[in-house]
Formats: structure tokens, C-alpha cells, sequence
């Protein structure tokens, strides 16, 4: 569920070439040994997804916006489910540097368009980053940003793809003049070194994190969620577990502090 | 005449009455016409609406069986925690699919589906049917429409995407293998909106319906009782779709108002606009519902119109007893205003003609209208001919002219005896007929002319006619005026050449009996007085010569005669003095009263 996005900063960079430099000079470092030894990954909870309400679903289960002709609770169902969103998708986990900025991939993300929506929905990349957004379903799609950010609706085919790379920082939302229900918001975050997605209980694990202290804020739907939540990765090969979970609503932050 | 001019006038008014009733009518076809498709297209929409809504729900509820199938049911548990759909076991997907391909074809008699998909909680597709191909596609999923993450969530609803150039109707239902458990996954299953849905739906509204999205028609049906040409929607009618405005009801409730998207001849073609609700409602995707009715130009299209029912119910008998009592009144008219006095005339000229009748002058008082006027030349025509062979057919005699007149006026001004009511004549005047014919003598010995008249000295008088009246012997004592009246000059203004043939007549007649013509001379009451007392003289000489007798004829009674005449004169002139002459008249004395300035 990790979305493999590295980055890394000047400081990072430095240390593990001199690490590299020091181990490739005893012959013990072997091809990709490199990574598995100087990044670490840290898992955790997210708390508070369930009241995380997917916008495009609470607009299409209004009756005003004319979204279908009947709609019903089954009967056998369980209590009344609010339109949550779909936390693997939707809920964007950032580990943010506290200082300097993030470099870019080089590779692209990719971002599949498929089922009335993009995957993920939400994104968090570092200024520069490119996007090739395919399309995975049997009928074309126009995307289209309704900012400033130059992405205008062409035509992509069955199986086709499209690159686009956000301007500047900021936040953008890309539509479908053929789908209405697509909406992807993609932030640039310059401060942004690694990105990943929660299991639907919140689990959440992310990877190829180089030591240091961070900060990992969630996203939804375009917006951070909840407060920032302070982390410190220590070098090792071990998962290191955030004790402290990652809540993303206030109110539910609140419940918790009640409690 | 008039009355017969007056039928003409009220069968030209009735004609046009008729036309622009018809005209009305026209007008009110057509606008019923409207009104009524109107309200068809409107109710009709309604009905397509309804209908796909009922439908849906059917086709929801036709899924069921599949929700509670074990076989979707186990795919889609042991999907929920896998990391990709392939990781479940290929067997386990493969049931899922088998339930799903012998549902659609045991269904198939009921509902039909085009679609069925098996998603899990992630929106995933973990079995579908006769959708193959898009699920080659690595990546392939459903799970952002909202109508599969509403299933996910517990609801059942319908949907109506756009895929491409095909318009699907979708309906989802949750898959529960627990009760009172958050559902595992959900059954999504789709149909195609094409010709057979379009048929089921004229099947069941009766409605002309044409499914159309992102401005293009995509499928149409219509009833057998529809001009199916005329059924159609083209670019430009998309085009109204665009300018619909708030007020059409089209952008915000769905619905346009009945708009007229076709003109043919004798025909206009209206739509309602529907949307269709679903993802499909922001991509231009709706039905319209069409309607063609006649539309009537000119009145005559009623009747090319009509059926023949319709025009073996037109009241024809009734009708044409209408158009035959009208022409029998327009026969009777101008038989009674202009065959009958034609006719009439022919008689008289006949008569006139007749060589041995006496009668040498026409009556033109016995005809009416025109006739009389042709009477009066007639008679013109003919002392024209006698005098030109110097015959003088001698004084007019009016009466015979002009035929019985009105003893005297209405007015009380005219009244010849004081205070007394007046007296209609009781006998008939003689007229030349009724007289014995004049001598070949008489005839040719020509009588002296009327030039220079004895009346030429007197004061200039109005040139108005007069008009003698004359009351026959019941008024023997008593002087008979011949007065200037308003009355006179509307009998004499017609028969102009008449009546100054008659003057001169009179004046001949006047003459040859030798009668003086005293000039009127004096001023002032006094003179006035001399004046009639010396008419009164005359008057008594004249009557006396002519053997009448004077007994009974006092100066004072004949004094209110003059005094009467003069007043009315003097009334309906304004004139300051009249004056009045002594004639023989036909053997008997006679007064002429003239106003004179």
C-alpha cells in the first residue's frame, strides 16, 4: 500500500553516500543493499477515517443534484453508513522534512483512471513531480485541472496516457468532462519525501524512509486532515512502529481527549 | 330597393361573419392543438420517467438472488482482505462468474441484463459477466461511481452512466452475507439503453422517444400510430438544449417546457427535454419525448382534414335550408323591388302605346323608384315629339301627372280651416284619362305660349315650384292655394322636368283662360290688406265667370285662408310677403300663393 515516491533532502544524500563510499570500500555492500540499510519503515494507525466523507458520494446521494431516480436502504443492511471515503485512495499519508525541500522523482507517478475515479484520488508529490494519469477503462476520459494549473481537457484514449506537471506549488483539482464523478486533487509539497496510503481499519505503513525527524500529515481529498503528527525515524532495518495515531479528524481528536 | 340592398348588405355581413368565424376557428384548432399536445408531451415525459424509475427499481430488485448467492458472496469475503483480485483463488472467482452468467440467462425471461459485475469493498471487479474484455484491463474497477460506493455502503439505487457512445442504465444492490454486517461488496449491473429498451418503453407510455447524450441521438422508438419520420432530433434541435434559459425548466428541474422543434407542412413537430438522472445528468444525456399534431393554416384545411365521419356529421339539410331561405328572400326582394315595378313599367308603356287607348301621358306618381323618373321623361319625350309637330297637348294636369296628393300638409301651418283637422280628399281627382279626349282641333290649333308671363312684372319670387291643391268641391267655397311648401319642393325635386313642365303648363293653362296676374306692389299692412281684398274681387269674378258660386265665400273667411297660407310661407321661406294669384284652374277658380322677398 506504499506508494514508492523517494525523495530525499541534501543532508540525507550526503549520509548515505558517505555510508555507500565507506561500505563499497570494505566490499560489503552488495546491489541494493544500499537502500535496505539507510531507510527504515514506520508504521502506524489512522484514527478518525471513518467520519472522512467522500465529497463527490455526499453530492450524488443528495436528491437536489439528481443522481439517480430511486435509492433505498436494504433492509438486511447494518446501521446507516455515511458516505465515507475509501481510505486507501483517498487518504493521503506525507512524512514531511522540517526544513529545506524534497527532490522530485524522476520517474513519473503514475495515476490510474478507471471506475469513476482516479487512483489514488488524493496526491502529495514534490514540486516538479510529473504525473502520467492512464486510462484504464473502456471509453475515453478528458481530464482536465479547473485552476491554473495547464491541464487541458484533451481526449485519452482507451489504454492511453497523458503526462502533465503542476506549475508551482499549491493544490489542484482535475476533473473529467466525461465522467463527473472523477475528481483527483493533487498538492505540491515541497516538503514532501515519501507518501503511502492506509489499509480501510487505518493501518498504515510507509517505507524507504531515510532517519530523521519528520512530520506526517494526512490529506483528503486536497486538504490536510487533522494536525500534523511529529515523528523521529531512527536508522535501523527494522519497522518502527508510531505509537501515537495519526488522527485525522478533529472532531475525532477531540472525542479522543474527552475520553 | 332598399330592402333588397339591405339583404345584399346582410348577406355580405353574414358571409364575412362566417369567414372571420372561420378565421377564429383556425386559431382556436390551433391553439387546443398545442394545448393539448402540450399536455400529452408533459404528462407523457412524466410517464417515461416514471417508467425508468419503475424499471430500475425492478431490475434492483430483480438482483437479489445474486446478493445472497454463497458463491459471490465467498469471492468477495476472501477479496476484502486480498491485495489484488487475483490473488483470490481462481476457482473461488470462477463461481462467482458461473452465478453470474446462469443468473443473467434464467433472468433473461423477466429482466434482461446486458452487465453484471461482483465488487468488493475496494471497488474491485472479482467476477463479472459478458463484460470480458474491459476486465483484461489491469486496473480495471468501479468503485468510484457513486452508485457502487452507495451499494458498498448498504443502499440500493440506480444510476445512468455514459460510456462512450453508450448510454447504460445501472442499478447496485449491497451483497450481505451477515445480517446486520457491513456489506462485503456489491452486485452492479448494467443495460444498454438501445432499441429494445426503447421499445419497452413506447411499449409501455405510448410515447414517441428519442434517447440522445452529448448531442447526439442515440436510439429512438416510436408508436405505430406516429410519423415516424417526423420523430427524429437533429444537430440544431440539440442546439436548443444550450439555450434553454431558467424559465424553460430544463438545466435546473430536468424538464423542459413542450418547445417546437419541427415545422412541416400542415404539421408541427414539439419535445419535451428531459434529463436523465444519474452521472449521465452533466453529460447532456437525456430522452425527449415527441409529439406531431396538425396544425390547420386556412379554413379550408378544415374540411381537407375532416374525415368522413366528421363531415357526415355537418347538419347539410339544415344548411341548405339556410341557403335556400336566403336565396328565397333575396328572390322575393327584387322580385318586389325590381322585377314587379319593371314589369309595371312595361304595362304602362304598353298601354301608352296602345292605339286605341286614350291615354297619352304616363303616371309617374304610379310608379316607384327609378320608374317614376323614367315615367316623367317618357312624358317629357313625348310633349317634345308633339310640340316639335306643333301639337300642344295643352296643361299638365298634376293630379293625372303626379297622381293623387295629400290634400294638404300635416303642418298646421297649412291647414285651410281654421282650428279644423285636415280633411284627405274624398274624391278621386279627374285625371286626362278619365276625361273626354280633345278634338283634332283642339289638338293642332296651337294655344298661345306662356312667354312673356304677366308674373315676369311681379316681384322676383323663389324659383321653387309650387304645387296646386286642390281640394275638389267639398272646399268649393273656399279659395284654393296653390302653395310654396317644403313638401312640394321634395315631390317636385325629383321630376324637376315634370314639375317645370307643369309650371309652364299652369302658366299656359293660366293664360289661355285669360286669367290677370296682379302685381304684388304694396308695403305695409295696409297695402297688404288692399291687396287681398282685391284678390278676393278677383277671386269672386273669377268664380262668378266660371259659374261657381260665391254665397257662402265671405271676405273674412277667405282673408284667414290667405293669412294661414301666408304665415306657413312665411315661416318655412322666411320670406317677408307672399303673394297670391287668381287662375282658372281646369274651370274652376283657383289661388297660387308664391313668397316673394
Amino acid at each position: 500500500m506504499t506508494a514508492r515516491i523517494p525523495h530525499g533532502n541534501a543532508k540525507g544524500v550526503t549520509l548515505a553516500l558517505l555510508l555507500g563510499s565507506m561500505l563499497l570500500a570494505e566490499g560489503l555492500l552488495a546491489d541494493g543493499a544500499l537502500a535496505a540499510e539507510k531507510t527504515v519503515a514506520i508504521k502506524g494507525k489512522v484514527q478518525g477515517g471513518d467520519t472522512l466523507i467522500n465529497p463527490v458520494w455526499a453530492e450524488a446521494n443528495d436528491a437536489k443534484n439528481h443522481r439517480y431516480t430511486f435509492r433505498a436502504r436494504s433492509t438486511s443492511a447494518g446501521k446507516q453508513q455515511r458516505p465515507t471515503g475509501y481510505l486507501p485512495r483517498e487518504l493521503c499519508l506525507a512524512v514531511l522534512t522540517k526544513s529545506g525541500t524534497a527532490t522530485a522523482r524522476t520517474t513519473p507517478a503514475i495515476v490510474g483512471v478507471s471506475g469513476g475515479r482516479t487512483t489514488p484520488v488524493t496526491l502529495v508529490v514534490a514540486d516538479g513531480q510529473t504525473l502520467q494519469f492512464i486510462n484504464h477503462d473502456p471509453f475515453p476520459h478528458k481530464l482536465f485541472d479547473i485552476g491554473q494549473g495547464g491541464l487541458g481537457p484533451e481526449e485519452t484514449k482507451v489504454g492511453g496516457s497523458r503526462s502533465w506537471k503542476a506549475p508551482k506549488p499549491g493544490v489542484y483539482e482535475i476533473h473529467d468532462q466525461l465522467a463527473p464523478s472523477v475528481r483527483t486533487w493533487v498538492v505540491v509539497e515541497p516538503r514532501v519525501v515519501q507518501t503511502a496510503y492506509p489499509r480501510m481499519n487505518g493501518e498504515y505503513v510507509i517505507r524507504d524512509i531515510e532517519p530523521g525527524a519528520y512530520e506526517l500529515q494526512a490529506f483528503f481529498m486536497g486538504k490536510p486532515v487533522g494536525k500534523g503528527l511529529a515523528i523521529e525515524v531512527k536508522p535501523g532495518n527494522e519497522e518502527q512502529e508510531i505509537r501515537e495515531p495519526l488522527v485525522v479528524s478533529e472532531s475525532q481528536k477531540s472525542a479522543e481527549e474527552s475520553k | 330597393m332598399v330592402f333588397s340592398r339591405f339583404w345584399y348588405l346582410v348577406v355580405g355581413v353574414a358571409v364575412a361573419g362566417a369567414l372571420f368565424l372561420s378565421y377564429v376557428a383556425v386559431g382556436v384548432t390551433n391553439s387546443n392543438s398545442e394545448r393539448a399536445s402540450a399536455r400529452l408531451l408533459n404528462a407523457t415525459s412524466v410517464a417515461v420517467s416514471l417508467y425508468m424509475k419503475d424499471d430500475a427499481a425492478r431490475r434492483a430488485n430483480a438482483l437479489a438472488p445474486l446478493a445472497v448467492n454463497p458463491d459471490i458472496g465467498d469471492a468477495l469475503r476472501k477479496a476484502q482482505t486480498a491485495e489484488t483480485v487475483k490473488s483470490v483463488d481462481s476457482p473461488v472467482r470462477d463461481k462467482a462468474t458461473v452465478a453470474l452468467r446462469k443468473y443473467r440467462e434464467l433472468a433473461q425471461d423477466f429482466v434482461t441484463f446486458d452487465a453484471l459485475w461482483a465488487i468488493d469493498v475496494h471497488g474491485r471487479v472479482v467476477a463479472s459477466d459478458n463484460f470480458e474484455k474491459p476486465m483484461a484491463t489491469e486496473g480495471f474497477e468501479l468503485g468510484g461511481y457513486p452508485v457502487v460506493a452507495d451499494a458498498l455502503h448498504g443502499y440500493i439505487r440506480d444510476d445512468t452512466w455514459l460510456m462512450g457512445d453508450e448510454l447504460w442504465r445501472i442499478v447496485a444492490r449491497p451483497v450481505e452475507t451477515e445480517a446486520g454486517a457491513a456489506p462485503v461488496g456489491a452486485i452492479v449491473a448494467g443495460k444498454k439503453v438501445d432499441d429494445a429498451l426503447a421499445r419497452d418503453v413506447v411499449e409501455h407510455t405510448g410515447a414517441a422517444v428519442v434517447f440522445y447524450a452529448a448531442a447526439k441521438s442515440l436510439v429512438k422508438a416510436t408508436p405505430p400510430s406516429s410519423e415516424t419520420h417526423l420523430v427524429r432530433l437533429a444537430a440544431e434541435d440539440f442546439a436548443l438544449l444550450a439555450k434553454f434559459g431558467p424559465e424553460d425548466g430544463y438545466q435546473e428541474q430536468g424538464r423542459s417546457k413542450p418547445t417546437l422543434v419541427r415545422r412541416e407542412s400542415g404539421y408541427d413537430v414539439r419535445a419535451v427535454f428531459t434529463r436523465i438522472p444519474g452521472e449521465a445528468w452533466d453529460l447532456g444525456a437525456g430522452f425527449a419525448v415527441m409529439h406531431q399534431y396538425e396544425r390547420i393554416g386556412t379554413p379550408s384545411d378544415f374540411y381537407s382534414r375532416a374525415t368522413d365521419e366528421e363531415k357526415r356529421g355537418v347538419p347539410l339539410l339544415l344548411l341548405a335550408g339556410l341557403a335556400l331561405a336566403a336565396a328565397a328572400v333575396g328572390f322575393l326582394l327584387t322580385g318586389v323591388e325590381h322585377a314587379s315595378p319593371l314589369a309595371g313599367f312595361k304595362r304602362g308603356l304598353a298601354e301608352l302605346a296602345n292605339k286605341g287607348n286614350a291615354l297619352d301621358v304616363l303616371k309617374p306618381s304610379t310608379y316607384r323608384g327609378p320608374y317614376k323618373e323614367l315615367a316623367a321623361l317618357v312624358n317629357d319625350a313625348l310633349d317634345k315629339v308633339a310640340s316639335t309637330a306643333g301639337v300642344d297637348r295643352g296643361p299638365a294636369d298634376l293630379n293625372e301627372v303626379l297622381g293623387p296628393l295629400p290634400t294638404e300638409p300635416t303642418m298646421s301651418a297649412f291647414a285651410i280651416r281654421g282650428g279644423s283637422v285636415p280633411t284627405p280628399v274624398k274624391a278621386p281627382l279627374p285625371v286626362r284619362a278619365a276625361k273626354a279626349p280633345q278634338t283634332a282641333e283642339e289638338r293642332t290649333v296651337p294655344k298661345p305660349r306662356a312667354a312673356p308671363l304677366a308674373a315676369d312684372a311681379a316681384p322676383k319670387i323663389f324659383d321653387e315650384e309650387t304645387r296646386v291643391m286642390d281640394r275638389g268641391s267639398e272646399f268649393a267655397d273656399e279659395p284654393n292655394v296653390d302653395q310654396t311648401s317644403s313638401e312640394s319642393v321634395r315631390v317636385f325635386d325629383e321630376p324637376t322636368a315634370v314639375t317645370d313642365d307643369a309650371t309652364k303648363r299652369s302658366k299656359l293653362g293660366q293664360v289661355a283662360a285669360g286669367a290677370r296676374v296682379e302685381t304684388p306692389r304694396a308695403t305695409g299692412l295696409d297695402d297688404e290688406e288692399t291687396d287681398w281684398r282685391r284678390v278676393y274681387e278677383e277671386f269672386l269674378d273669377m268664380k262668378t265667370q266660371l259659374g261657381e258660386p260665391v254665397e257662402k265665400l265671405t271676405y273674412e273667411k277667405f282673408r284667414g285662408t290667405l293669412q294661414r297660407n301666408k304665415d306657413a310661407l312665411v315661416a318655412r321661406h322666411g320670406c317677408s310677403r307672399v303673394v297670391f294669384k287668381v287662375y282658372e284652374k281646369q274651370g274652376r277658380a283657383a289661388l297660387k300663393a308664391s313668397p316673394a322677398k
